[in-house]
Order: structure tokens, then C-alpha cells, then sequence
């Protein structure tokens, strides 16, 4: 680790709690010096100030960019502008630290720059929090992922298990619930250090139940119980909501990429690709349309009244959603435990989003 | 305790309605609780694919699939249906109550398909 600082108390700070953990650690007074540790060296950590000159502190990023691409940049700045931080980051360091520099914070990013040795690091949007759950699980990593947003908290992963989830005074399974309800905010991943052991299920029934416990919350908080429900699905409520297909199409494309959706009409017999036909022609090689008559009259003999049927067969999975006069189908090809477990998710999303966008209706 | 004991216990235990392992070939029930009317017969052949789908749906869709069943949910007002074809031709089948969730339906599924011997 390589620290280049003007301040030479500062330097000696540094580096002897850096040491004290266990860090090589080389401290230097000026960017030239730095610079030249970087290409002569291989430095796993630059820790630098963003008010070095000659060259300048972004220079040093780019430079390290070009030369040491292995080493993970963290700059300090004193009252740095807000563009000035936003440059550094955009150039490439893991973290920009305020001074005067805090010793606890300055080891949690070093840990953080450790961490991205391997992988990717940066700034993502457009994600939803199960697709970044999915992420981590999926990848097998161990992290805690920081989560800001209308409720502050965080998750814990080992290995790509939920081992611990924490929003408000909420642990364990309630706090993920919580956390899931979320529709917009930000997040930041951590080392994983020390946590506690509040979630031991698999991965997936966590988060299906974790949206289960959503959809009965939501369904006490409109007052609109089974029973409502229920004569919905009898066909007392005689006014669909218009579809809007337009909208399953996105949802499916942004949720459950490379899934196929259809609209079922059985009055008229009649079954709609809804997204574009022949983008993913492997549907129709497995025979999935098939299995989807077939998930129909299995669902037909099993429950008259059914409100969903998932079929697998061979290497396909069908989900049928019953919505009033129309059934939703959802389709995917499955080539492993792992895919069949992202379909059940998967399906689970779209039961609560049909649910929470169009009443029950498509 | 016997394997069919077993099946049956763990079935209750993890809050199922009702249950059943069938043999395929003769549609005999090998263990289970409650299972009188579980599943009709049309469904069994269905499912296990000695009548194939011929309904306007299917039709509709180009034909009947190819493909062996392995697992089939159908979710309905009083009860949730969770069924297994396992390799050897059985069928193992639970009908749990609406409220438990398809994690813990598929985990029991799983459990009765080990404990019955079936897989």
C-alpha cells in the first residue's frame, strides 16, 4: 500500500495504523513519488490526496488507470468540491475520504479496495433491490450491501446466503420484508466483517416469503380480504380493469429477461405472444406454447377455481396467471435448480405486480 | 416407524391438508392421509401423460407438448395442489392450505418425496 500525502504527520498516522493491521505500507510526500511506486512496484492500494500537484491528484488516477490498472485508488480531500469528488470517482477510485481522516472509516475503505481486486465496481441504476439480492446470491459473494433510502438498512451475504438483514429496529426476516418494499433509494456495498445470524433460510424461500408477507400487507392495507378476492375470481365484479399489455411486456423484459409471456383468452380459445414473436425462438424448439394448454387443463381439473398453475415439463417451466377474463402466462426455458428457483421469484414478482398495478386484471 | 408412517407424519407435521404417494402404473395409493378426492383420475393421466392435452387451449397453442411432467402447482380458493412425478413413474401429492407459502409448500413437497422412499 502506497500512501502519498503532503502532510507528513499525517503520512506517519497513516501508515503506522496501517501497519499495525498488517499492511505493507510505503508513505510517500509528492505525486512524482507515488507515481513512480506505481510503475515500478505492483501496489494493491494508492491512498492519496486529491490536493497533490505534479502531477495533479486526478492525474495520478489516470495514470494509475494506465499503469498499475490492478491498484485500487482511495483519495482524501480537505473541503473538496463536490466536482472534484465526482472526477475521482469517475476516474476510478473506490472511495473518496474527508478529512480530517477518520482511522476507522480510512480501514473500512482500504478493506473495500482489498475487496474489489476481483470483480467490478461502480455505480449502477434502474436496478430494483431484488435484482441486486439476485446479484450477490447468484455470484456466491460475501458482502453487506448499505441500503439508504425511505427506510435505512442493510443485508448481509455470505458465500451468496442471506445471513442477516437490518431496517429500523427490524431484524432477521420482517427487516428484509421491510427492505423489499422499497421502490427507489441507494445502495453501497461493504466488506462483510462480524454480523449476526438473523436469517438461515435458502435464498429463495426467503424472498418468496419475504413477498408473500408483502402482498398480505398490502392486501390488509387496502382493506380488500380474500373474500373481496374471491368474488372477483367468481366473476361478481363485472368490469375488468382494460388491459395493458404494453406494460406486462415491459415488466418482462426489465424482470424476467428471456422469459416468454402470453395473454390466454379461453372464451375465444385464442393465446397472444405479447412479447416479440421469434426473439426468443427457443420457446417454440422446447414446445412451450404446448405445455401451456397443458398447464391450462391440469389447472382446470385440479382447482375449477385456480388462480395459478406453475408446470414443469422436461426443460420447461409455465406459471399461468387466472386475472379475470384473461390468463397470463409466463414461460422460461430451465436448465438448472438455479434457474427454476429465479422463475418461482420470478412468477412471485408478477403475481404482486398484476396484483398492485391492474387490480387483479392484466 | 414405517416409511409410509413416515410419509404421512411428515406431511402433518409440516401443516398438509392431505397427501398421497401414488404408483404410477396401477394408480394405487402407497401412503398418505385424506387423499379420497385429492385428484381425480383425468388428472393422474394427464399429469403422467397416458391421455395427452386435447383441449381448445392447447389446440390453440399448436398441440400437446412432448415433454414428461415433473411438477405441477395449481393454486385454488381452499387449498394449493403440489404434485411430483419422481423418477421411477410415482406421483407424490399434497394439498396444503392456501395461507402457506410456495417456499414451504415446494420444501414439504421435496421432504415427502425423500421420506416416501419415492425419489
Amino acid at each position: 500500500m502506497v500512501v502519498a500525502d503532503s502532510d507528513a504527520e499525517l503520512r506517519d498516522n497513516v501508515a503506522g495504523f496501517m501497519s499495525a493491521r498488517g499492511y505493507q505500507v510505503e508513505a510517500v510526500p509528492d505525486a512524482a513519488a507515488a507515481s513512480g511506486l506505481l510503475q515500478r512496484h505492483r501496489v494493491d492500494v494508492l491512498l492519496f490526496d486529491l490536493a497533490l500537484r505534479d502531477p495533479a491528484g486526478t492525474d495520478v488516477l489516470t495514470l494509475a488507470k494506465q499503469a498499475a490498472p490492478w491498484t485500487r485508488c482511495i483519495a482524501t480531500s480537505t473541503n473538496s468540491a463536490a466536482r472534484e469528488r465526482d472526477a475521482a470517482l469517475r476516474h476510478g477510485a473506490v472511495r473518496v475520504l474527508a478529512k480530517p481522516l477518520s482511522l476507522l472509516e480510512l480501514a473500512d475503505a482500504v478493506a473495500l479496495a482489498r475487496d474489489c481486486a476481483e470483480g467490478f465496481h461502480g455505480w449502477m441504476h434502474r436496478v430494483s433491490m431484488i435484482d441486486v439480492l439476485q446479484m450477490y446470491h447468484h455470484a456466491g459473494q460475501s458482502v453487506v450491501l448499505h441500503i439508504q433510502g425511505e427506510q435505512a438498512g442493510m443485508v448481509a451475504f455470505r458465500d451468496g446466503a442471506l445471513i442477516h438483514a437490518e431496517a429500523g429496529a427490524l431484524t432477521g426476516i420482517e427487516a428484509l420484508t421491510a427492505l423489499l418494499k422499497l421502490t427507489h433509494g441507494r445502495f453501497e456495498t461493504a466488506v462483510l466483517g462480524e454480523q449476526p445470524r438473523t436469517l438461515s433460510a435458502p435464498f429463495d424461500h426467503l424472498l418468496l416469503d419475504s413477498l408473500r408477507a408483502l402482498d398480505e400487507e398490502r392486501r390488509t392495507d387496502d382493506g380488500d380480504g380474500d373474500d373481496a378476492a374471491l368474488m372477483e375470481w367468481d366473476g361478481v365484479v363485472a368490469t375488468p380493469v382494460p388491459a395493458d399489455h404494453d406494460g406486462l411486456v415491459r415488466w418482462c423484459s426489465s424482470h424476467a429477461p428471456g422469459a416468454g409471456l402470453w395473454v390466454i383468452q379461453p372464451s375465444r380459445a385464442t393465446i397472444d405472444r405479447l412479447d416479440v414473436p421469434g426473439l426468443h425462438p427457443e420457446f417454440e424448439l422446447a414446445g412451450t406454447p404446448g405445455a401451456i394448454g397443458w398447464a391450462y387443463e391440469l389447472a382446470e381439473l385440479g382447482d375449477p377455481g385456480w388462480t395459478r398453475v406453475e408446470l414443469t415439463a422436461g426443460s420447461t417451466a409455465i406459471s399461468l396467471f387466472r386475472r379475470g377474463e384473461r390468463t397470463i402466462a409466463l414461460g422460461r426455458l430451465i436448465t438448472g435448480d438455479a434457474i427454476q428457483r429465479r422463475f418461482r421469484i420470478e412468477c412471485a414478482q408478477l403475481a404482486r405486480w398484476l396484483d398492485e398495478k391492474h387490480g387483479g386484471a392484466p | 416407524m414405517t416409511g409410509d408412517d413416515r410419509f404421512a407424519a411428515t406431511a402433518r407435521a409440516g401443516g398438509a391438508l392431505a397427501c398421497a404417494q401414488i404408483d404410477g402404473a396401477t394408480r394405487q395409493v402407497r401412503a398418505g392421509f385424506a387423499h379420497d378426492g385429492l385428484v381425480s383420475p383425468r388428472l393422474l393421466d394427464l399429469l403422467l401423460g397416458t391421455v395427452r392435452p386435447a383441449g381448445p387451449i392447447t389446440q390453440a397453442c399448436g398441440g400437446p407438448p412432448v415433454n414428461a411432467a415433473r411438477e405441477l402447482f395449481v393454486a385454488g380458493p381452499g387449498r394449493s395442489l403440489f404434485c411430483a412425478v419422481v423418477p421411477r413413474g410415482d406421483v407424490v401429492i399434497m394439498a396444503a392450505p392456501p395461507a402457506m407459502s410456495l417456499a414451504r409448500g415446494w420444501a414439504l413437497l421435496a421432504a415427502l418425496v425423500t421420506s416416501g422412499g419415492a425419489a
